[in-house]
């Protein structure tokens, strides 16, 4: 029943805030929210302090993050991140680490993760809490396994039902060239 | 490593180099100079180094620190290497008509008209000896037949009193060096040695010569017992006489260290050392048998399996053939032990089936014994200095075996103390960890879990470990480092050693 209502959620977030398929480099592209506005990462920052309670594990992401793709969508910041150089990774290459980033993450009880094909990508999502906040993180590789992108949610878990919806319309949406 | 004023050594004490300093490997020169293989390494620009040299008594610094340059010196007689910080300080009046002066003035090469001082240190920081030139020509100092106390030595600045009956009351001056952290910060002070020290008549002393490093020239070395202090004859203090300096090939003359002080250990400050002898070990056919039975018992059930490390003696390099026991799936539980029977315990191996590196926990495990088993303990500091020298950690897993060394005893100690000992503390550490990791997989192109954790691992433990890597069908183990690459991201990279 829940997933039932998370996908008419998503399907109903995507119908109202078709955005616009924006070029994050010469290999992806993915479509942003219309809500979504873009932000630098003072301004994520300055966010997280506000929303967050300055939780010392988001400010340091946020901190750590080199990507000149930060939004903010309400009250969920969202960052992707692209690379322009990478290798062709082997089939299987994202089942294998899911399972030590399980094992990795297996003391914390909120942890899940799973893989999917979208639009014949594979995608591996993490979903868990880190002090005040809570997390969507995906990692996903072009059919070919030869580009991949990231992204990041970072939301208070009682925005989790908008940030899973945004989630699912920015998976959805991400083309690689052929 | 972001140095800042708060983490550095207090003034006074010897600047340990060792801890703020490394060398940058990828411009090493090598060479062969007065019948030993040299290794020159400028320090890694990542963390540079400033000093000067400050007579204490007058309070006068007598060099810009600009006009500073040091280096690391390893030298190799085919059995044994010595290591030495090599400190620079070009007299103003030079380095002013020699703007290049740094470039033109290595341990090899020495430019004949140099002006300054020449001062070697062991890593640890302590004064080995020096020269000072004007205008090329080595100036000797005068007869030194001065006396130190071992007591007070560190807190002299101007005058001391020999332990005789003749009462005689010395005027030195107090050489210091100065160390000054990249934003110019005076980060501590160490004390060098003694010039012009004479009866004192009265009257105002304004020692050490004029305003220039090479006025203030440097007596022979102070040798001191293996136990420190100087030596103590007669109720007076005695030095060792400086033989004659060598560097007449043209390049600096070497460091001349006391007779007992001739070999010291290799400062790994990069892992190499270490890497090395983890790779002679993984060439040893019972430990890689041993090895790949915990791999293929943890990846065939899914249980980690593991092994401890045990020694049939100390000092000693002879292994144990202890047994491969299995643990749980998230788990393996070492049991360290300190006596003849069941051996001398220096690390553990373990499989971790899913290809995550070493956990906290499990850099724990290795640090715990130092404070709660009383068999080390009890064995003495010579024991516990062995097992803190040896004391390793190995996650195996398909793609490689993770190993992790401790590099810092204090600082990990102060990190488990002060972080990991609560229940709310272990799960405010791994949450951190498992963030850091996280964040580094779906930040970094092409990242393997393998690298996320290595890289939450650095993040939290700094230089107090050090991680290696040994792939899966190699027997070369490699120290790992964080570089940041093209786009500013910080990615996990193995430091090539020599």
């Amino acid at each position: 029943m829940k997933k039932i209502i998370f996908l008419i959620s998503a399907v109903l977030y995507s119908l109202a805030s078709v955005g616009q398929q924006v070029a994050l480099n010469n290999e992806v592209s993915i479509n942003i929210p219309k809500e979504a506005k873009k932000i630098t990462k003072e301004e994520a920052l300055a966010h997280a302090g506000r929303r967050f309670n300055s939780d010392k594990y988001v400010l340091k992401s946020i901190n750590d993050r080199t990507t000149r793709y930060t939004y903010k969508v309400n009250d969920i910041l969202v960052s992707l991140t692209v690379f322009d150089h990478m290798a062709k990774v082997k089939e299987g290459f994202l089942s294998e680490n899911k399972k030590g980033l399980d094992a990795m993450n297996s003391s914390n009880k909120t942890y899940t993760s799973s893989l999917q094909k979208i639009n014949n990508n594979s995608v591996l999502i993490m979903n868990y809490i880190a002090g005040e906040v809570e997390y969507y993180r995906f990692v996903c590789y072009s059919p070919d396994n030869s580009k991949e992108m990231t992204g990041v949610l970072e939301f208070d878990k009682i925005d989790k039902n908008e940030a899973t919806s945004i989630l699912n319309h920015l998976l959805n949406s991400i083309k690689f060239k052929d | 490593m972001l140095v800042t004023q708060n983490t550095r050594p207090v003034v006074s004490s010897n600047f340990d180099f060792s801890q703020y300093i490394k060398p940058d490997w990828k411009h090493a020169k090598k060479y062969n100079r007065l019948g030993k293989n040299v290794i020159e390494l400028p320090i890694d620009p990542s963390a540079p180094l400033a000093s000067a040299i400050k007579n204490q008594t007058t309070g006068k610094i007598l060099n810009p620190k600009e006009n500073s340059r040091s280096s690391f010196i390893l030298l190799n007689d085919g059995k044994n290497y010595e290591a030495y910080v090599m400190t620079l300080l070009a007299d103003s009046a030079y380095a002013k008509s020699n703007p290049g002066w740094a470039s033109n003035n290595t341990y090899q090469k020495r430019d004949p008209a140099f002006s300054g001082l020449v001062l070697y240190f062991t890593p640890k920081g302590q004064y080995v000896s020096g020269y000072a030139f004007k205008n090329g020509q080595q100036v000797i100092p005068a007869g030194q037949n001065t006396t130190t106390s071992t007591t007070t030595k560190s807190q002299l600045t101007r005058s001391f009193r020999p332990r005789t009956r003749v009462e005689t009351i010395y005027d030195c001056t107090a050489w210091y060096l100065v160390e000054y952290d990249q934003w110019g910060n005076i980060t501590s002070m160490t004390f060098l040695y003694y010039t012009d020290c004479t009866p004192e008549l009265g009257g105002d002393d304004s020692g050490g010569g004029g305003g220039s490093p090479s006025s203030a020239t440097p007596p022979p070395p102070q040798c001191q017992p293996p136990g420190g202090g100087a030596v103590v004859v007669n109720n007076g203090l005695t030095r060792v006489t400086q033989p004659p300096p060598g560097g007449g090939d043209g390049g600096m003359p070497p460091p001349d260290p006391c007779p007992t002080q001739t070999t010291v250990t290799l400062p790994d400050t990069t892992g190499c050392g270490k890497a090395a002898a983890l790779s002679a070990l993984a060439t040893n056919a019972a430990q890689a048998a041993q090895d790949a039975t915990i791999l293929n018992n943890t990846t065939a059930t899914g249980i980690e399996n593991g092994a401890n490390e045990n020694l049939t003696g100390w000092p000693g390099n002879n292994y144990m053939n202890t047994p491969v026991t299995p643990g749980t799936a998230i788990t393996w539980t070492p049991t360290f032990t300190w006596n003849p029977t069941n051996g001398y315990t220096i690390g553990y191996k373990h499989g971790h089936g899913a290809g995550d590196a070493p956990s906290p926990v499990d850099i724990a495990a290795i640090v715990y014994p130092i404070g709660n088993n009383h068999d080390l303990i009890n064995a003495g500091q010579a024991a516990m200095q062995f097992y803190k020298a040896n004391a390793s950690v190995t996650a195996e897993t398909t793609a490689g075996n993770y190993t992790v060394t401790i590099s810092d005893w204090t600082a990990i100690q102060n990190i488990i103390t002060n972080s990991f000992s609560t229940d709310a503390e272990k799960l405010a550490f791994n949450t951190n960890y498992q963030t850091l990791g996280n964040a580094y997989f779906s930040n970094t192109a092409n990242a393997t879990v393998g690298d996320a954790g290595v890289y939450a691992l650095m993040q939290l433990f700094g230089n107090s470990i050090t991680i290696y890597f040994n792939p899966a069908g190699s027997k070369t183990y490699t120290p790992l480092t964080v570089v940041t690459d093209a786009g500013g991201n910080k990615i996990i990279a193995v430091l090539q050693c020599p």
